[in-house]
């Protein structure tokens, strides 16, 4: 009774958490847009994989499956608190800004996330999992339980959003 | 396709990503290739992205986060997850069970219909407190094993076809036969003070349900529950009594 062992886990908390949780907490922070919410959605998220986790039985998932958990949990909290804002993403236009990637280096990484927070909530999600760069379009769209091809239209769209949200902020400097 | 759709399209393109799904992104990759304007545009446009996700990997993250995470649960040695006591469910299920039996004592009522419809480790604890507190008694109340197992079979309900250690020693007292999500469960209850029940389900009817052949168990001050599978069932014991539990119980 003694011998609490579960051998089919090979997975290491700690190590888990290790590998995760700066990435997870980026994509909470780009969602949630203030540091709290983001360490408090970091943290449920492996406190539910620490409930949880252990049902997934395709280990290879883990990293879809926390940042499913994650964006659910956010999706759960703004449903809760009623802020969840209404969007109608086809009805984006197809505007195409062009911005120079040094006035992107320029920035600070504040201003940077600024931008990101003023895109609309549908493609804001879907181009933070892009930025990451190690999720494939198929992760992308199992971790927000989207069709491939939305997932490649939010990102065109929501990157013509991100480059015209730069280049106003970038012009404002400039006249001011 | 216009030279401005396509490069509208190649804002989501990242080498080495399967498109395969998307014929327009196909397109757009077959203009890429041919037209030097384009290139030159995408090119700019692979910096700006590289640009931007350094900005975002430059994002502060707090010093304790990690920590906080840690310790949120507590990890043995196997890596085994125990959640400081306040953060365990069978805490908490055995309280409101040990508050439920009591009330049922005082108060017989039926509890709330169980509304969980997916079973996991997590629901079958919760689902195993709630059939305890909303019981209005046993099928039927026998102290041999065999008439228990017999009434389960006969009614469609898993039953054990073996049990752990000297759990058959353990003296039974009576079986019930539940429903979750329209499919049997079965729990026999054992032990001179009625301290221990074991709900049987058949791995079939619940897919999702992990299969440990090596024994869950989580113990606390107040319960220990055992969850494990075997001969196409899972079980889940729970005990609020560890002195009979490791007299008749060993895995």
């Amino acid at each position: 009774m003694d011998s609490q062992t579960d051998k089919t886990n090979d997975l290491n908390f700690q190590d888990l958490v290790s590998n995760y949780y700066q990435p997870l907490y980026r994509f909470a922070y780009s969602l949630a847009r203030n540091a709290e919410e983001a360490s408090d959605l970091t943290q449920q998220t492996f406190l539910i994989w620490a409930k949880k986790g252990s049902s997934l039985k395709d280990k290879t998932k883990v990293k879809s499956w926390l940042f499913t958990t994650l964006y659910r949990e956010f999706l759960g909290l703004r449903r809760k608190s009623s802020r969840f804002p209404h969007i109608n993403a086809e009805a984006i236009e197809h505007e195409l800004p062009s911005i120079s990637p040094n006035v992107v280096s320029s920035m600070d990484s504040k201003s940077a996330l600024e931008a990101l927070a003023e895109i609309d909530e549908a493609f804001r999600a879907p181009l933070v999992l892009f930025y990451m760069k190690d999720l494939t379009y198929k992760e992308i769209a199992e971790i927000l339980e989207i069709p491939i091809g939305t997932v490649m239209s939010r990102l065109s769209r929501g990157k013509a959003q991100l480059k015209k949200i730069l280049n106003n902020t970038h012009s404002n400097i400039l006249r001011s | 396709m216009t030279i401005d759709e396509a490069k509208f399209i190649l804002q989501a393109y990242r080498v080495g990503q399967d498109i395969s799904d998307s014929p327009d992104m196909e397109a757009a990759l077959m203009i890429l290739e041919e037209n030097q304007e384009i290139q030159r545009w995408y090119d700019e446009d692979q910096k700006f992205d590289n640009a931007f996700a350094l900005k975002l990997e430059s994002l502060e993250i707090p010093e304790d986060l990690n920590q906080k995470i840690c310790s949120q649960v507590i990890t043995k040695e196997n890596n085994v997850i125990e959640f400081p006591w306040w953060k365990q469910l069978s805490v908490l299920g055995a309280v409101v069970s040990f508050v439920l039996v009591i009330s049922l004592i005082l108060i017989p009522t039926k509890g709330d219909p169980f509304v969980e419809t997916v079973m996991t480790m997590e629901t079958f604890q919760d689902f195993a407190n709630q059939s305890l507190k909303s019981s209005s008694g046993f099928n039927v109340r026998a102290t041999d094993l065999s008439a228990l197992v017999h009434y389960l079979n006969e009614h469609g309900t898993p039953a054990p076809d073996s049990l752990p250690g000297k759990m058959d020693q353990m003296p039974p007292v009576g079986c019930m036969t539940l429903e979750f999500d329209q499919k049997p469960v079965g729990m026999i209850c054992f032990g001179k003070n009625s301290k221990s029940h074991l709900f049987v389900i058949n791995s079939e009817d619940f897919p999702l349900m992990p299969t440990k052949k090596t024994p869950i168990i989580e113990k606390n001050s107040f319960a220990t529950s055992v969850y494990w599978s075997g001969n196409d069932r899972h079980y889940l014991l729970l005990s609020r009594d560890p002195k009979e539990l490791k007299e008749f119980v060993s895995f």
